[in-house]
């Protein structure tokens, strides 16, 4: 089957990546998942960049969730891959998220998902010290239907609601595109000396939602966000049908990893719906 | 001679990384140093343009300065470039003249790409002069003064390379904001010899910028340079 083209085609993605002299399943350059929990539902897929494949490496990106009694952490995050070992930070800091968040909830119940929200980001921060740098996109859904995102970094989330996807988070200015991107660990001025934790404001963005049944909340790393806000005709339409019509994940892994110009990101994407009743 | 591009569908936009080379061909070129250039500049054509995952977003124009400054390659895909113009040497090194043509350039390159559907990530300026600039220097500094303004959003950064009587302190100047190199080859060395190593440096140096816009934080990558050493913009003051 080939590849999806949505625009442009890029000659790059289409061009066979060099055999590695090692690999295993770890390295795998498409992962894809799917499974419900009675109330909801979860299809995960992530693919290496055409850069990353083409050169033999791993993709820098990471997706976690973690199922509470009634609370849902899920987290994509993008290891930054200008700095060594970006994606192992970002694996350490998806599972602290994730974790956390749901380890907050039950200790102090889900009624309160700020303190999930400042748990997880807290222990987020603190799994990425010991190298690398990584963006973080963590989304809480509660079985009553309540989404809270937060974030650090160009990751994103969409919802997409009667077959339209709004973003959660103000896009990027539309000029020139910025060139540094915001990532974990932050530290503040007071403690850059010995890395410790923030304990003051809030360092991220923070959205939030009620979800319906239909709805989808979508995390998005920035391979996947920056060509869906860019193809407003071709890669915006064709995701958003994609996922509201509940794929497989081999389906979505497979939609994922369409052929664009210029667009060799790895790319992730999470989706949570609630199940009817 | 360029190829025309795919037409792009309303509201569709592809990122690009767009190089502007402003290369001196002052009459101090003349001879082993344009020969080189001329040697080289192809080299940039086959290596950039024939690799797909970087012709796809990294976009090169070539303009030459001396009295006056052209643009002998208009910002293209290098994969759509069938051959880079062969560069002659003649007059004097008017940095007001490269630099005020490159801020012309950028502006309207910017537009037009921007209408037919470009992001682009911010801009790079590689400046590479054997000489001191022959202007006075009011001029030049007014020039550059307008190419490096904080409130242009379009300002690019900037690598400067050096050799033959270029002036550490002059390249320092061009290149004193932030994200901004300079590299000066050592005094009496053959240009021959400097050119083209500077040229496939600066072929590395294209490939992993390219390469960092995916690895989020897209950035000018200074090339690593055995004959050149690197400036300080301390060395200004």
């Amino acid at each position: 089957m080939g590849r999806l083209v949505l625009g442009l085609p890029s000659t790059a993605s289409d061009s066979e990546p060099k055999l590695a002299h090692l690999g295993e399943a770890s390295c795998a350059a498409v992962r894809a998942d799917g499974a419900s929990a009675g109330w909801v539902t979860v299809r995960a897929a992530s693919v290496a960049g055409v850069r990353h494949r083409l050169a033999g490496q791993h993709c820098d990106d990471f997706y976690a969730w973690s199922l509470g009694e009634d609370l849902i952490a899920l987290a994509v995050a993008d290891g930054l891959g200008s700095i060594p070992g970006s994606s192992q930070t970002a694996a350490r800091v998806s599972r602290a998220a994730v974790t956390a968040a749901t380890g907050a909830a039950v200790a102090g119940g889900a009624g309160e998902p700020a303190v999930a929200m400042r748990a997880a980001f807290s222990a987020a921060n603190a799994a990425a010290a010991g190298g690398g740098a990584t963006t973080l996109v963590l989304a809480l859904v509660s079985r009553d239907g309540r989404v809270e995102v937060g974030r650090v970094g160009d990751s994103t989330a969409f919802i997409l609601r009667g077959g339209e996807a709004s973003e959660m988070f103000p896009a990027p200015a539309d000029d020139i595109v910025g060139t540094e991107t915001l990532a974990l660990p932050v530290v503040d001025d007071a403690s850059a000396g010995g890395g410790a934790a923030l304990q003051e404001a809030d360092f991220w963005e923070a959205s939030g939602d009620a979800l319906g049944v239909g709805d989808v909340v979508v995390l998005a790393s920035d391979g996947v966000a920056d060509p869906w806000r860019d193809g407003p005709q071709t890669v915006g339409p064709a995701m958003t049908g994609l996922v509201t019509g509940f794929p497989s994940p081999l389906d979505l892994a497979a939609a994922v990893d369409f052929s664009r110009q210029g667009c060799h990101d790895d790319r992730t994407l999470l989706c949570v719906w609630l199940s009817p009743g | 001679m360029t190829i025309a591009e795919p037409t792009v569908d309303a509201g569709e936009r592809y990122s690009v990384f767009p190089f502007y080379i402003c290369m001196d061909v002052s009459e101090s070129m003349s001879g082993d140093p344009i020969s080189a250039v001329n040697k080289q500049l192809p080299l940039l054509r086959a290596s950039i343009g024939g690799d797909p995952a970087v012709a796809e977003v990294i976009r090169v124009a070539i303009i030459t300065f001396s009295d006056t400054a052209t643009s002998v390659l208009p910002l293209s895909d290098l994969s759509m470039v069938d051959a880079i113009p062969e560069l002659a040497a003649r007059g004097r090194t008017s940095y007001a003249a490269a630099f005020e043509h490159v801020h012309k350039v950028i502006e309207s390159d910017y537009l037009a790409g921007r209408s037919a559907g470009e992001r682009w990530y911010r801009p790079a300026v590689i400046l590479i002069s054997d000489g001191r600039p022959t202007d006075e220097a009011g001029r030049w500094q007014a020039a550059l003064s307008r190419l490096t303004d904080p409130s242009w959003k379009r300002r690019p950064n900037i690598l400067a390379f050096g050799f033959g009587d270029a002036d550490p302190a002059v390249l320092s100047a061009v290149t004193s904001a932030k994200a901004n190199r300079a590299f000066v080859a050592a005094q009496g060395a053959d240009p021959a010899t400097v050119i083209p190593e500077l040229l496939g440096g600066l072929v590395q140096s294209i490939v992993s910028s390219s390469a960092s816009v995916y690895g989020g934080q897209a950035q000018l990558e200074a090339p690593e340079l055995s004959s050149m050493r690197a400036i300080t913009v301390d060395e200004l003051d």
